[in-house]
């Protein structure tokens, strides 16, 4: 169960019995936050898994030795044994009844482990040097094949960090696009983060399903990275609203908006740079690929958003609430993104390209830091004042030649954030004095 | 029914492991034999103890065996190559050509195209690159196969092989004889009048522990220069019937000991054969590489020898060079 909820969930009892609220809206807190399937208990987990994972160690090693005198039936025997001792012991402290359901997660670990360890050894008793990144493909598979049947969240990790090796070493090491990985975490892991309601799976298959594809797009043109980084963070930015609008899934909206706000708020840093800015906004579209990719993330993230906001006559409504103006501005982005790359609009002159996200850059931090002040939010106004410093210090070297023009833009700057702190104070005082 | 599940998933993991294994055991079990020469690159995994990187004769295709839809241009890295053999004395394996299309029968190993480093061969991966040997014996083995520089004792891998070509390692012996390939005098460019290609030195060395005979035929016949560029060139001197050999052309060799054979590629002797006339293998392009092949007479050949039995009846090729004198 989330930390919060568990918090939660008695205080509400409390809150009856003192009269702060009513049965019903008690129900209807319960039903907004309910207590959640996770039961994983990750400290357990991962000392097991420790000791699991070096005594399978200890057996790989004793195999990976390659003994002369020992035959390889008694190899291929050991490492059949050890992953069906370790599978079935796995399965037996899994028991409902049992007490010990940890120590059989942490052996279905181990078997997932050895089974990855056995495909090696395999090819090491056979000699077989073949193409490596299959073996990846294989444990993946296995991986996450557990995950889904036992089910269990620590093999669908594991079944994810394997599956992004694979494509990497396709793509990296042997120049061979891989349309197939993306979709396979996807849909492997995502929905099954989805039905546990587990946030590190959740925030794992994310991360995943991002290096793959950003993977990928490399492997069939460099300058597709930048947008379709791009939608994807637009359409993550717009999942973190639409869970949270509609509670679904708690606690994954900000998994949704942390991993979202990451790759939006680097591209559009990257993208402020005159001299990057045309370089990275031309795609290739007489690449098939490219053209499908393109076409595949901007639809999807324009028709999210559309969703999202839909129907448009709330969109006042939601502003009055806690929905930030810098959240709205996403999709219009999005427009000018897809306009600037397929359109050209600016026909990629540098400082016009760069110029515009310059500015969205330096809105979205001024957001973040009258946000943060409205609402107390300590965190979202010092990552506001953090990204304005970050864009004052790179423009003072690109933009300002002269000495008094680079003092007067500190000056200002620093002078603007010792203003956020006095802001921060007062409103974080008034919210005392409110909450007294 | 999740227990099924469970339980189907497990098996999954458990009959990957076994299907690769069984498969190639049943290829160990009933597959054709062949012996397949090496030279060695580099040892030790840290993850899996020791092993010998092998890179075979056959790991570089050069451009004149490349047959079907392969060339040097091919875009699709991965490209399936099937490398057709034929079996020599002791069953050691030589290069007919190289396809891209499934041989209907015969000798043949299955491979993927790894593109091409040089202008003149396709570099092709089998799944045998690697040999596995017990943690510290894989040190031995490179310290035995040698260094490009001096005498090298070419590992002969036994391979296994399935009816589509997939190969397994079964195990390896040692040639019996090795070999070292010295430039003795090499052209000076700034010299345009000077020699215009090199003398080389191919020293042959008993590496067995029994004494062997060596037969080297009248004017080097036993040694052949095999083109390995991008053309089939062929010598420009015809040296007439084929000689028999007799019982002066055998050389004895004691265990460890040593024969060499000087090659001066400026005498006519070695010459190729041009459009406008013979000329020198230094003169040629740098694509165009060489390697002195040394093939002992047929065993019917040397029926009526003295220490016939003791004569081996193999070839042995050297490092691929260029006539300027350019060891590869």
């Amino acid at each position: 169960m989330l930390r919060h909820v568990k918090w939660l969930l008695p205080e509400v009892d409390q809150w009856v019995e003192a009269g702060i609220i009513d049965l019903a809206q008690a129900e209807a807190i319960r039903t907004r936050y309910p207590p959640t399937d996770e039961t994983t208990s990750w400290g357990r987990i991962i000392f097991l898994a420790m000791g699991a994972v070096l005594f399978g160690l200890g057996v790989i090693l004793l195999i990976a030795y390659n003994w002369e005198e020992m035959h390889k039936a008694v190899k291929l025997g050991l490492i059949g044994l050890s992953l069906t001792s370790a599978h079935v012991l796995g399965m037996w402290f899994r028991r409902p009844e049992s007490r010990f359901r940890t120590v059989g997660e942490a052996l279905h670990l181990l078997g997932t482990m050895l089974f990855g360890a056995g495909i090696w050894l395999v090819a090491q008793i056979y000699h077989l040097d073949e193409h490596y990144p299959n073996a990846f493909l294989v444990w993946g598979v296995g991986a996450l094949a557990l995950g889904w049947t036992l089910p269990s969240v620590p093999q669908a990790i594991l079944g994810a960090v394997i599956l992004t090796l694979w494509n990497g070493f396709e793509v990296l090491s042997f120049g061979q696009v891989n349309h197939l990985a993306s979709p396979l975490i996807f849909f492997g892991v995502l929905p099954l983060a989805w039905a546990f309601q587990s946030r590190v799976l959740l925030a794992t298959g994310v991360v995943s399903f991002l290096i793959t594809l950003a993977i990928t797009c490399l492997g069939i043109s460099d300058d597709l990275i930048v947008p379709i980084l791009f939608f994807c963070a637009c359409m993550l930015l717009s999942a973190s609203l639409l869970v949270r609008e509609k509670g679904l899934f708690p606690g994954s909206a900000g998994i949704f908006s942390f991993l979202g706000h990451l790759p939006y708020l680097a591209i559009l840093y990257v993208l402020s740079f005159p001299s990057a800015a045309p370089g990275l906004l031309g795609v290739d579209f007489n690449n098939r690929a490219s053209l499908v990719y393109f076409t595949l993330f901007a639809l999807a993230a324009a028709a999210l958003w559309l969703i999202t906001l839909w129907p448009p006559s709330k969109i006042r409504d939601r502003l009055s609430e806690s929905f930030r103006i810098d959240l709205l501005a996403v999709p219009v982005i999005l427009i000018i993104m897809i306009g600037l790359i397929v359109l050209r609009l600016t026909g990629h002159k540098a400082w016009p390209t760069a110029g515009l996200f310059n500015l969205v850059f330096l809105f979205h931090s001024i957001v973040f830091i009258s946000h943060g002040c409205r609402t107390v939010n300590i965190r979202l106004a010092a990552t506001g004042c953090l990204l304005l410093s970050l864009l004052a210090a790179t423009r003072y070297a690109d933009l300002f030649q002269s000495l008094i023009m680079r003092a007067v833009i500190f000056l200002v700057i620093g002078s603007g954030l010792f203003l956020v702190g006095a802001y921060y104070s007062k409103a974080k005082k008034k919210a005392r004095e409110g909450a007294s | 029914m999740r227990k099924t599940l469970i339980l189907l998933a497990v098996l999954f993991q458990f009959f990957v492991l076994a299907y690769m294994a069984g498969g190639r055991e049943f290829i160990l079990r009933k597959g054709k034999t062949t012996y397949l020469r090496t030279a060695p690159i580099d040892p030790r995994d840290l993850f899996r103890g020791d092993f010998v990187r092998l890179n075979y004769e056959i790991s570089s295709i050069p451009i004149n065996k490349l047959r079907g839809g392969l060339n040097l241009n091919i875009q699709d890295k991965d490209r399936r190559v099937y490398a057709v053999l034929a079996e020599g004395s002791k069953g050691l394996a030589e290069l007919v050509y190289a396809t891209d299309e499934t041989p209907e029968g015969g000798l043949f190993i299955k491979g993927r195209a790894m593109g091409h480093w040089t202008a003149r061969s396709l570099n092709v991966r089998y799944g045998i690159e690697s040999y596995y040997v017990q943690q510290g014996k894989g040190k031995d083995i490179e310290k035995r196969m040698g260094r490009r520089t001096e005498v090298q004792i070419p590992l002969e891998m036994e391979i296994a092989l399935g009816r589509d070509g997939t190969a397994v390692i079964r195990s390896h012996r040692w040639s019996p004889l090795g070999i070292a390939l010295t430039v003795l005098e090499q052209p000076d460019r700034r010299q345009p009048s000077g020699r215009k290609s090199a003398k080389f030195r191919l020293t042959l060395v008993n590496a067995s522990d029994s004494p062997l005979s060596l037969v080297n035929l009248p004017d080097h016949r036993s040694f052949s220069l095999e083109p390995w560029g991008t053309k089939d060139w062929v010598l420009s001197q015809s040296l007439g019937e084929p000689a028999r050999p007799s019982d002066e052309d055998l050389i004895l060799l004691g265990p460890k000991e040593s024969r060499s054979f000087d090659f001066d590629f400026t005498s006519e002797r070695w010459l190729v054969k041009e459009k406008a006339g013979p000329v020198e293998t230094g003169t040629l392009p740098w694509s165009e590489r060489f390697r002195i092949v040394y093939r002992a007479p047929s065993p019917e050949d040397c029926r009526s020898l003295l220490n016939k039995d003791l004569i081996w009846h193999g070839h042995l090729p050297s490092r691929a060079f260029h006539g300027m004198g350019n060891v590869d």
